[in-house]
Parts: structure tokens; sequence; C-alpha cells
């Protein structure tokens, strides 16, 4: 079947781009802005002479940055982190969806609201670590992976997703002998792979960017997550400042020195979203469109 | 296919419950209390120490490894972000696996308030001669004492971080050069008018535009505003005015708190004050100081170096004295001699296995030895004795004022004083003249430059400005309770109608109806408790 | 046509089964139940286990007495926030703050997802996708940073307004422009990262959809109404369940950064001021009771939700 774009088509694809590309200069300017003050000369940035483009590269933020022995391995660190919490976290969620998803378990309410109230209701730090520390999980990658693998948001995504695939296919499956898990392996998981690619990238974002909990649960310095050795580099003048902290200081009196400080900042971001920024387009593919398996017909 | 089904199931489970039993082997991690020893028998002392970011602590500082070695301990460092320092300790402290020692973040209640549960009071150790460095301190100011001791008790049971000067914290700075544009000079201003016109002066000679602003919030403007002006925020004790009642008293309601309210009006209204002085970052002012935007500096003392960060010859600072309002000039209280109230104080655990070797070891801290090697390092590695310099020592050897190049930077691979693990507050327990206002940043000859503030102050004392700290009031649990109780909406209901009244959005004529407002919430109340509490 | 009969016969067959009560359905389902099991156990052993420290609500929780020992005072905390005076202008501005977020920023998401599918797969697709999703990872306080430097006394907005011959506004000063400064914001940093799960959804639609209603004669816009729009409906009906929830959770570091004293009109939220009240005094239990009663009401707000939708035969959480 040709397809011919009418006029009024094509104005729609002309506004759409011109929407989209207005939407992306405006997040653009700012993240250009960012990465300026993060290359610029230290007294330039200190004096807030950046306003747009750099003013006198220098790429010493970064190398503060990099330079760290911390840094190479807090890296590895995360990576574990997010790869073995994405995949728990991912089998999960769909071990739970799939159940919840289906409607003659009857017991479909009773977790609903199980696993919701979990979402609202929780017990506090303390509580919480000293359920760590019992499981025996301190200082472990578990402590940081299990937790979040658990979530209820997760899991109530992937089942509306589920319930999208034709009731008929799954009658059909169960017509021709199968057992749930041959459906859910063979059929259901297959047909969702933009939810599951979806969830994934949730969950890999949120472990990625996990600060509080390997604050507490981990103890040796070895398997800090680079959020951890981030923020150490990073002079925090988060929130809460203090003016107490002011004493005689040769460095922190000089310009530069403040400069330094907002360019580190401003480094961690693109430093964090990096990797990010590199592995999202792999993901990407699963968000083209697709076409459904043919299996409807009759 | 049914088997294959089971057999994914009896597979899943296996390796479920083995992760499960993998992970209950493992025991909570290096959490082993109570230390033990090297294998020469040096005790291990676990030391719970927050660093600030950028110089955070870890035992292989030379200033630790050094501290351990002239005293005979080792020393086993854990140093979490400050962020999540009130959170570990609530974990530690819950779960009772506290380490040997702790130095506590923004926190100047816990020592007192658990200490006779958890930590090792020190009298004992003082009266039988273990800590005589400290009792040294002690004797020369009692109001350390006075302030950190347990009101059950009457018992110390934490280290403090001594103030070894006298000290007074506001302090409005000015850039001379250019009121002297104006034919004015900061010497001359003596009552507010003289400040008024200094404050026009300084708009016109820079061209027009704001001359001020602040950092940190609201409560910190009025903190650092109010001074001069005898106001205060929240409840204070009434001796800033020569005739004070000498008991506390709502700030609000006091006369010169409306003259301070009146002054930042004038000043916001007339484009003096920047518009944006509640929210602005540190960053933007200090740049604005840098930059010579904000020719006035209204502040603590210690920051006047911002307003020439570059020591450019033509900037002239100087100090303005509290001007006459309706002829009086208000004092301010000297600060106590103790500073707890962002570090510090250390405390032992008293389950800890070395008490005796932790009390040796913070005795060094205390002694004139110990005072060097935490400021300044050693001998021949990161200084040389020179009385001639201010400070009396010349740092040779790392980052400094003598090792400083022309163009501004120093020689390839040179250190800090901070990477040695020296010149932090976390690790030294005296902070004196030289430390606290920088003797160290000024060569031979320079000792004028290095005295700017400590004779600040001196002339305040003499000129009869400086009043006693104000009584130290403990209050128990149920007490603070009650205060928070009543203060969270006082405090809501002050500053939200102060900044309205700056900004211009309600009239002056409104004020008394203001007043009636704080009554209503209690504020005659809350002054109560604390005078019920000075008796 | 006999796999018809036989599949109506299975059905029912099926739906007469389930009508005998649990225990055959565990026979009847043992997969599924085997299936969710681990995750049940996983929700019990690292989310209901601590989930006592809930208690110190309900006490005056002291460190070392701990959570059996502290004593109980009841609802104390809960009638100390209730009884004070400015509990009914913080609570106001918290539900303001979340609802107007919610009806404002809900649907630019959608609305970016749509308009995303509709574009063509390539290079300008991509790029714009990933660049929509940056500012969901700025920090908030580089956030307000920026937003404070554009809004300022010599930023971007009142340098066009003196431009055009009028005063400099004072943003951060006056309570009414807080609202709409905090929503505007916020859809600036979520747009991106919220059309993710929609995009997703809708790349698997089906494309034959399209075809057979371009050839009924629907044009591009009937089209992405009646197909695409649909087809996220159950998606978008579920986050607005969840989002509804949410309305009572105004986070407290966006508000504490962009806002000073005067603003306390509309800015004050139930999280700054209780933070204000902590700095006076810090009580654990206080601050507990406080988020109980937040969660509660979350949870209410939530139930509500979702029974209308389950009224209304769209799709529901339970």
């Amino acid at each position: 079947m040709k397809y011919h774009p009418s006029l009024g088509s094509k104005a729609f694809d002309v506004a759409n781009y011109i929407i989209l590309s207005l939407l992306v200069a405006s997040i653009a300017y700012p993240f250009i802005y960012m990465f300026s003050v993060s290359v610029s000369d230290a007294r330039e940035v200190a004096l807030f002479n950046v306003k747009f483009l750099p003013k006198g590269l220098q790429w010493e933020a970064y190398k503060t940055v990099f330079n760290q022995r911390e840094t190479v391995r807090s890296y590895w660190n995360s990576i574990l982190y997010t790869s073995v919490g994405t995949c728990l976290a991912v089998l999960f969620s769909s071990f739970a969806a799939y159940p919840l998803s289906r409607k003659k378990f009857k017991a479909r309410s009773i977790f609903i609201i199980i696993f919701t109230i979990t979402m609202f209701f929780n017990g506090g730090i303390i509580p919480g670590f000293l359920n760590i520390q019992r499981l025996g999980l301190i200082n472990t990658l578990w402590a940081i992976v299990l937790p979040p693998a658990f979530a209820m948001r997760n899991i109530i995504l992937i089942r509306t997703n589920f319930q999208q695939v034709p009731e008929s296919l799954i009658e059909s499956a169960y017509l021709d002998g199968a057992n749930d898990w041959y459906i859910l392996f063979k059929i259901v998981l297959p047909l969702s792979k933009a939810i599951l690619a979806t969830i994934a990238v949730f969950a890999s974002v949120g472990l990625w960017n996990s600060y509080f909990p390997p604050l507490l649960y981990l103890t040796s310095s070895e398997k800090a997550p680079l959020t951890i050795i981030l923020r150490r580099i990073l002079v925090a003048n988060e929130v809460l400042q203090s003016g107490q902290d002011m004493f005689m200081d040769s460095r922190s009196n000089s310009i530069a020195y403040q400069g330094k400080v907002m360019s580190i900042r401003m480094a961690t971001i693109f430093v964090t979203i990096g990797p990010i920024v590199l592995i999202y387009p792999f993901v990407q593919k699963y968000f083209v469109k697709g076409v459904m398996i043919g299996s409807l017909k009759g | 296919m049914l088997r294959k089904a089971n057999f994914i199931a009896i597979i899943f489970f296996l390796s479920a419950t083995l992760i499960l039993s993998m992970t209950s082997c493992k025991r909570s991690g290096d959490a082993s209390i109570g230390g033990d020893k090297t294998a020469e028998g040096v005790p291990i002392i676990e030391y719970l120490l927050p660093g600030d970011p950028g110089k955070y602590m870890s035992e292989d500082l030379w200033s630790i490894q050094e501290w351990g070695k002239r005293t005979g301990v080792q020393f086993k460092i854990n140093s979490p972000p400050r962020d999540a320092f009130q959170d570990k300790l609530a974990i530690i402290i819950s779960s009772g696996d506290l380490p040997d020692m702790i130095n506590f973040y923004q926190d100047n209640s816990t020592y007192k308030d658990y200490g006779p549960q958890l930590f090792v009071p020190l009298n004992d150790y003082l009266n039988n001669g273990q800590l005589p460095e400290l009792k040294r301190w002690l004797d020369k100011y009692p109001d350390i004492e006075l302030y950190m001791e347990n009101p059950d008790d009457n018992k110390l049971y934490g280290f403090p971080f001594v103030s070894d000067f006298e000290y007074i914290s506001r302090a409005w700075y000015v850039r001379n050069d250019l009121l002297r544009k104006a034919g004015l000079d900061a010497d001359n201003i003596e009552t507010l008018d003289d400040v008024k016109a200094a404050m026009l002066a300084l708009q016109k000679a820079k061209g027009g535009g704001f001359i001020t602003s602040s950092r940190l919030g609201y409560n910190y403007f009025a903190g650092v505003t109010g001074a001069y002006f005898g106001a205060h925020n929240g409840v204070m004790y009434d001796q800033k005015h020569p005739n004070g009642n000498k008991e506390f008293v709502y700030g609000a309601l006091k006369p010169e708190y409306k003259k301070w309210v009146e002054f930042m009006r004038w000043m916001y209204v007339n484009k003096l004050l920047h518009s944006n002085f509640a929210t602005m970052s540190q960053q933007e002012l200090f740049a604005g100081y840098a930059d010579g935007s904000f020719p006035l500096m209204i502040e603590q003392h210690g920051l006047h170096d911002k307003l020439n960060p570059e020591h450019d010859s033509n900037r002239e600072i100087k100090y303005i004295y509290p001007p006459k309002i309706d002829g009086i000039q208000f004092r301010q209280t000297k600060s106590y001699h103790v500073n707890i109230g962002y570090r510090w104080p250390v405390v032992i655990n008293q389950k800890s296995k070395h008490i005796d070797d932790i009390v040796r070891a913070m005795n060094f801290v205390y002694s004139d030895e110990g005072i060097e090697m935490f400021s300044l390092g050693a001998e021949g590695l990161t200084f040389e004795r020179d009385d001639k310099t201010p400070s009396g020592y010349r740092l040779d050897y790392v980052q400094s004022v003598w090792t400083r190049k022309e163009d501004g930077t120093f020689p390839e691979g040179m250190k800090m004083l901070e990477d040695y693990g020296c010149n932090s507050w976390w690790l030294m327990g005296v902070s004196n003249e030289s430390d606290r206002f920088g003797f160290k940043e000024y060569k031979e000859g320079e000792n004028e430059e290095a005295l700017f503030i400590p004779n600040i102050i001196n002339s305040n004392i003499e000129l009869g400005l400086v009043v006693e700290t104000d009584p130290f009031i403990n209050f128990n649990k149920e007490e603070k309770d009650t205060i928070a109780e009543i203060s969270t909406p006082l405090g809501t209901y002050e500053s939200e109608n102060v900044l309205k009244f700056i900004y211009g959005q309600r009239p002056m004529s409104e004020w008394d109806d203001f007043i009636n407002g704080l009554k209503k919430l209690k504020c005659e109340e809350l002054a109560k408790i604390y005078n019920d509490k000075l008796k | 046509m006999e796999n018809i009969l036989k599949k109506k016969q299975i059905k029912s067959k099926r739906r007469h089964l389930s009508r005998t009560g649990y225990l055959y359905d565990l026979k009847m389902n043992y997969n599924l139940y085997l299936m969710i099991l681990p995750v049940a156990l996983g929700f019990i052993i690292f989310h209901y286990l601590p989930m006592y420290g809930i208690i110190i609500a309900f006490k005056d929780y002291d460190l070392i007495k701990g959570y059996m020992s502290s004593p109980w005072v009841g609802l104390k905390h809960f009638i100390s926030f209730a009884k004070d005076p400015y509990f009914p202008r913080v609570v106001r501005n918290t539900f303001i703050l979340g609802f107007y977020s919610l009806l404002w920023g809900f649907w630019p998401p959608i609305v970016l997802a749509l308009l995303l599918n509709e574009v063509k797969d390539g290079y300008f697709k991509r790029i714009t996708q990933t660049i929509s999703y940056f500012p969901h990872f700025i920090s908030v306080v580089v956030i307000v940073g920026m937003m404070m430097e554009m809004l300022g006394p010599k930023g971007f907005v009142n340098n066009l307004l003196n431009a055009w011959g009028k005063d400099s506004i004072a943003f951060f000063n006056d309570a009414k422009y807080f609202r709409m400064l905090y929503i505007l914001s916020g859809i600036w940093q979520g747009i991106g990262w919220s059309s993710i799960l929609y995009l997703a959804t809708l790349s698997g639609v089906d494309q034959e959809l399209y075809e057979a209603a371009y050839i009924d004669g629907a044009n591009r816009f009937q089209r992405v109404w009646h197909i695409s729009l649909p087809s996220i409906m159950p998606t978008i009906t579920i986050l607005l369940i969840l989002n509804t929830a949410n309305i009572i959770d105004v986070g407290f570091e966006k508000v504490y950064l962009m806002s000073n004293p005067s603003l306390y009109e509309t800015a004050d939220v139930i999280q700054t001021y209780v933070y204000r009240r902590g700095i006076i005094n810090k009580n654990f239990s206080y601050a507990t009771a406080i988020g109980l009663m937040n969660s509660i009401i979350a949870f209410l707000l939530l139930y509500v939700a979702n029974f209308i939708s389950r009224k209304k035969g769209e799709t529901s959480l339970w």
C-alpha cells in the first residue's frame, strides 16, 4: 500500500519538527552552558563571566575527577551494581507481573495490595539498616542490589503491558498444552521487549545514581560506587550550607578555587550522565516501531 | 514441556537458596569494635571522624600517623561524608556498635544527652593527672566546662575544641578606596546617618547598582546585619543595649529591632541591598565582592580578604565600627572559648578497651607540641622556625605565601598542608590567635596585616563594645519539645513578615499588628521558659 | 469452527473451576504461585521486616532505649502538628502544589511521546529523544541555581523586560510567582524522562492499525488521536493513579532551595516546615509521625483514584 502524505500531514510534520527542535534547544542551551562552566578558566567561572560559550579552555575539572585512584575502581563498582541490580529487578518484576496479569489468578488483589503498601510505608533508615545487618548483608553488593529489585512500581508497569498481550494468544497456547512458565518465557516476554527495556533503563539509572544505600551499607571504600567518590571530590555546597565553616585558608580565599569548585560540580554531571548516554542508543532500538507477530489472523 | 518447566522452577529455587545461604554466611564487615592490637602490641583505635569535603580524613595522612607514633597508638579512621553523618550516627548508636572515638559533625547535644549512658566522663582523668594539658585549658577558660557540663551530674563527657583567643563574630567591612573618591572615610563614620551617607556615596562611586548582599538565607542575613543594631531574631539575652535588662526577651519586641527593619527597608528600597539577598548563593556573593559589585561587606570577621582576593593594591579595605544609633552603640557578646557547634566534641566509647590509650593520645592534642604538629606539620617537613614572621614559622616546603611564584602558581608537585592532614580543625584541639586569624598568611614585616582582625577585636573591647557571653541554658527533652513547638510557627511568622516589611510589601504602619501577632504566637511565653531556667 | 467451540468450552470450564476457592486455585495455578513466591519473599524480607520502625510515630523514640523500650505517647505528635497555627496553610500549599504539578505536568510527556512517535525513525528522532531526558540527571541544586541566574535582576528574562521598557520583576521575592516557577521547572526536568515509558508502549502498536486507518481516510491527527492515544491509555491511567498518590509528596529540596520566608504564603509545604522544626529539635519520632501521616494520605488518594478508575471501567490497580 503506497503511502501518500497529504498536505495536512506534511504540515503536521513541519510543526512537529519545529516544536521538538524548540524543546531540544531549550534543553541544549543550559547543557552547553554547564559544559562551558566545566571547561572554562576557573577565575572566569568564579566571577560568573561565563554566559554560554567557554572562556579559556581547561580540563582540570575532569582531570581532578579522573585522577583519583578510586574513580576507576568506583566506575567498575557502579557498573557491577547496576548490571546485577538491573537483571534482578527485571527478572523479579516480570515474575510478579505475569501472575498479577492473569485474571484467573485468584490471589491477585491480595498480592497487589501487599506490594502496593510497600510503596508508601517504610520503617525508616535505622530498621532498614538493622534488617540488612541481621541478614548479614552489610558491606556486600546484595545490600545495594536486592532491596530495589523488589519495587512495585516496576511490577505495575510491566503488568500493564503484559495485560495488553492478546488473551487469544495465550489461550491458544494453553490449548496446546503449555504451562505458565512456557507462556511467560516464550510468548509474553518476547512480546514485551520495549517495556522490559524501559524498566531496565529505570532500574539502571536508579542504581547508577544510588547514593544513600551505599553510604550506609558499604563500609569498605573499595566497594564505593561512583556517586560516593564524586561527592567526595566535590566540595559540597548543597542544601545545607553553614557559615561556621569559614576560617583562614589561603586556598579557599582564592577566586580560582571557587571557580574550580563550580567547574567540578558541572563536570560530575557529565561524568555521571556519560555512560547513560552511551548505553541508551542500544536501548532505543527496542523502541523502534515493530510489527506484532501476525499470529492473530483467524 | 512440563518437565522443562519444573526443571526451571527447581533450578530457580536452588539458586535462590544458594544466594540466601551465601549471604547469611557473611558477617557484618569490618565493624570489629573495641579494636585489636597490632603485632607489636600497639592498640588500634577506631575513630569515627568526618572530614571536610575535599579534605577527608584517612589513617594514611601524615598527621594521623605521626599522632599515633608520638602517643603509642594506631588509628583506624572511618570517615563518612558529612551529609550522611546524622544518619550514620543514629544507626551506630541504636545498634550499639560504637567505635572507640567519635568526632561529631553539627551536633553539640548528643555528647551531653547520651553522655552518662555511652561515653566516658573525663573528670577523673583530669583530677588524677592523666589529662594535664587539657586541664590547663579548662583552668584558663572556665566557660568551657560551664558550656559543656552535663547538667545532671556536672561531668564532662566530651573533649572540647578550644578557642584560645577573644572573638566577636560580626563585622562590617568596606572598600575605603571607593569612599575616598567621594571624599569620605570609614574612620569618620560615627552615626547611622554617616552610614547612610557612606552607602549612597558607595553607590555613586561604583556607578549605581547594589552595594551589598548576603548569603545562606534569611536567618544568616538577619544575624549579620542585626548585630550592629542590637537586633536579634528569636529569643535574646538583653545585654546588647547598655541599659539592657539582663534577662531573656523576645528580640522582635525591642525598639532596636524595628529600627533595624526600617534601615534594611531603606537599603532595599534605595537599591543598595540586592533584591535576591535572601536567596543569593555564596558563590555569587563572593564573586560580587571580588569584582567590585559589592563594595560593602556585612559578615563575620575573617572574610575581609574576599573584598580583595587578588591583592590589588588599589583596593583599601577598612572596618566600620558599630555606629551610634540615637546615641547608642550596641555591643556584641564575646564568643565562648569552646567551638563545638560545627565540629567536635570528641567522645570516648565507654565500652572501649583502650580508654587509657585514647586519653593519652588526646592529651597530646592539647599540648603545645600537639598544637604545632596538627596545625603546621613538622620542622624540615613543612616548615622552618623563624621568629621574624608574624606566626613564628616559615612554610617553606608546602604551598604558602613563601612558595607562591610570581604568576600565582606553585612549584610542580608541591603539596599543601592539608595533604599532610594538617591545618584541619577536625584534628586540632586548640585554635590560637595565629591559627584563627591566619598569621601564617603573612611574611615577615607584615605584622600589621596579620594582626588586622585581632586589633579590631581588641579595640572593640577597649571601647567597651564587648560584653561577656550570654548565660548558657541546658534544656531537657520536654523543654526542647515545647520550645520547638512554639518557635517553629513563631519563627515562620517573624521571618515571613520581616521580609515583607523589608521588601516594602507591607507598610511599616502595620508594625504594631505584627507585634501583636507575635504575642499571640506566644513569644513572651517562650522568653519566660528561658528566664525560668536562669534561676 | 470446532476450535472456536472448543475454546469457548475451555473458557467456561476455567471460569467454573476458579469459583471453587483458593486452594483449588493453588492446585490449578501452582506455577503462578511458584512464580510469584520468590518475589513475595523478597518483599517480605526487604520491605516488611523493617516496617516495625513506623511505631516510633506513636512513641517518644530514644536512640538508646530503642524501638521496644521507648515510651508510648499515642497521638501526641500528630496532635502537635495539627494544633500548629500554620498546619492549615502548610497542608493547603502542599496539596495545591502537588495538584497543579500533576495537572500541568502530567500530560506534556504524553504529548512529547506522541509527537516523537510521529517522527520517522532516524537520527533526528534518536538525538531529540536522547537530549530530551538530559535534565532528569541534573541535580535540583544546579537547576535552581540556573533558574535564579536566568530570572535574577541581571538575568536573561529581566534584560528582555527592560528592553521592552518594563520594570524588572523580583521573581523570587513574590509569592505569586513561586507556583508557576516550581511547576514549569518540574515540567522541564521531567518531560523527556517521563515520555520514555509512553514511547516504549507506543512502539508496540501494530503498524497495520495505522494503515487500516489511513485507508479509511483518517488524517494524521485523527490517527494519533484514535490509535496512538488509546494504545497507551492503560499506561496513562495507571500512571495517573500512581501519581495522584504523589500529590502529597511535594519534594523538599526544590522548594527549600527556591524559597525564602517571604514566599511562605504559597511555598511553605509540610516537608519544609517540619524540616525547620527539626533544626531546632532533632526528633525522630515527630518526623516519622509526619511521614506516616503523609503516607496514609497518599495511600488514601491512591485508593480513591483507583476506585474511580475501576468504577468507570478503565484499567485499575486492583
